[in-house]
């Protein structure tokens, strides 16, 4: 048997065996196969060879395999994929750890502090007697003292004595009027708990 | 250049979407009629890529929808329900081929076998027609046996017989006709 030249009519031919083309599609093959031999002959043999194979394939019972599939378990749900876990897992460091360094250190944002979220702005400075200063853990940060006056600004909160306070109320007392700039440092709580003025 | 297929295998395809939304819902009836629908092409392809033991074929059926109805989340639908089936059995076929070769002893796969063996009962009902159809196919190579079987007993489009087979529309194209004028020439000499 020859080959048919109509290679496009030939491609279709397994196709239109196994009805699996578009009713326009098999009208025109049907239509070809009217007038082409070679074509008829290729279908015939496409078909033979279809039977011979097909004829020693045992039949599956599908009853029988449909028994032994798995249920179906939803493998889709976002919160269940691997990748949603891990961002989640990532998220929850990130936050926990902004947590963690929020909490170990003060933010600010210029000189406004915005953590942690209260009244109480640490590190604040606070007006000591000079000698106070002078032996308090922290260094001084600067000595603005002023003129004639035995004050002097420290980082500590230490607290402070009586007899010390005494002498910090004293010298406050020198002062006719606080300029801007030293209003900004704070006489820490310990000033006021103690009953100053 | 294949012709597009948009008749009747559409609706194939749609129906077998629905009976998998179905099974989905905990209709197992709908699991049986996909197997119902299918398992004849997948026995139909194993038995003509070497698995001779009617037990074994079964058994790859078997396997090959667990393994997809395991992993219909899977089944992006770029494809035919039964693309997708063969495209599993094919890589299931491949791992009982390999594991037999790793046996020293016995061979109950052989895809390059010359020579059919068929058990004494198939041998004495089988036309001698088909019986010499039978034996021509199996003289072809691996790769044409699989691409002429998955054209003539399945009617599969060169793109989709690319996707299960792992090649290309052209490559495809190329096996079939090499085979087919193979088997024609072992018949007619």
């Amino acid at each position: 048997m020859g080959d048919c030249s109509n290679v496009e009519m030939r491609e279709l031919l397994p196709e239109y065996l196994h009805d699996r083309l578009s009713a326009a599609e098999r009208g025109q093959v049907a239509a070809h196969l009217d007038v082409c031999a070679d074509c008829r002959a290729e279908l015939a043999f496409i078909e033979r060879a279809h039977r011979s194979v097909s004829a020693r394939v045992p039949v599956i019972d599908a009853s029988r395999v449909a028994s032994r599939l798995p249920l179906y378990r939803a493998t889709s749900a976002w919160w269940r994929r691997p990748s949603t876990l891990a961002i989640a897992a990532g998220l929850l460091v990130v936050v926990g750890g902004s947590t963690w360094f929020w909490q170990r250190n003060d933010v600010y944002v210029g000189s406004r502090p915005v953590w942690p979220p209260t009244a109480q702005v640490p590190n604040s400075v606070v007006v000591v007697p000079a000698e106070v200063a002078s032996r308090g853990a922290s260094t001084a940060v600067a000595n603005r003292s002023a003129k004639g006056s035995n004050l002097a600004v420290s980082e500590t909160l230490t607290d402070l004595s009586d007899k010390e306070l005494r002498t910090l109320l004293e010298e406050l007392g020198k002062f006719e009027a606080l300029t801007s700039s030293e209003t900004d440092v704070i006489a820490g709580p310990s000033v006021g708990r103690r009953g100053g003025t | 250049m294949n012709p597009p297929q948009p008749g009747r295998s559409d609706d194939d395809d749609a129906t077998d979407q629905d009976l998998i939304a179905r099974w989905k819902a905990g209709d197992q009836l709908a699991a049986t009629a996909l197997v119902e629908r299918h398992a004849p092409s997948l026995a139909r392809f194993a038995g003509s890529s070497g698995v001779r033991d009617a037990t074994d074929i079964d058994e790859l059926v078997q396997d090959t929808f667990v393994r997809a109805f395991g992993s219909l989340d899977g089944f992006r639908g770029d494809s035919s329900f039964r693309t997708w089936l063969f495209t599993i059995e094919r890589r299931l076929l491949m791992d009982r081929i390999r594991a037999q070769r790793r046996r020293p002893q016995g061979s109950e796969i052989d895809e390059s076998d010359a020579a059919t063996q068929f058990n004494a009962l198939d041998e004495m009902v089988a036309d001698d027609a088909e019986r010499e159809v039978r034996a021509a196919v199996d003289r072809l190579s691996p790769t044409q046996r699989e691409v002429f079987l998955l054209r003539v007993t399945e009617g599969l489009s060169y793109r989709d017989i690319a996707r299960i087979a792992g090649t290309t529309e052209g490559a495809a194209r190329v096996h079939y006709h090499n085979a087919m004028r193979a088997v024609k020439e072992m018949l007619d000499g």
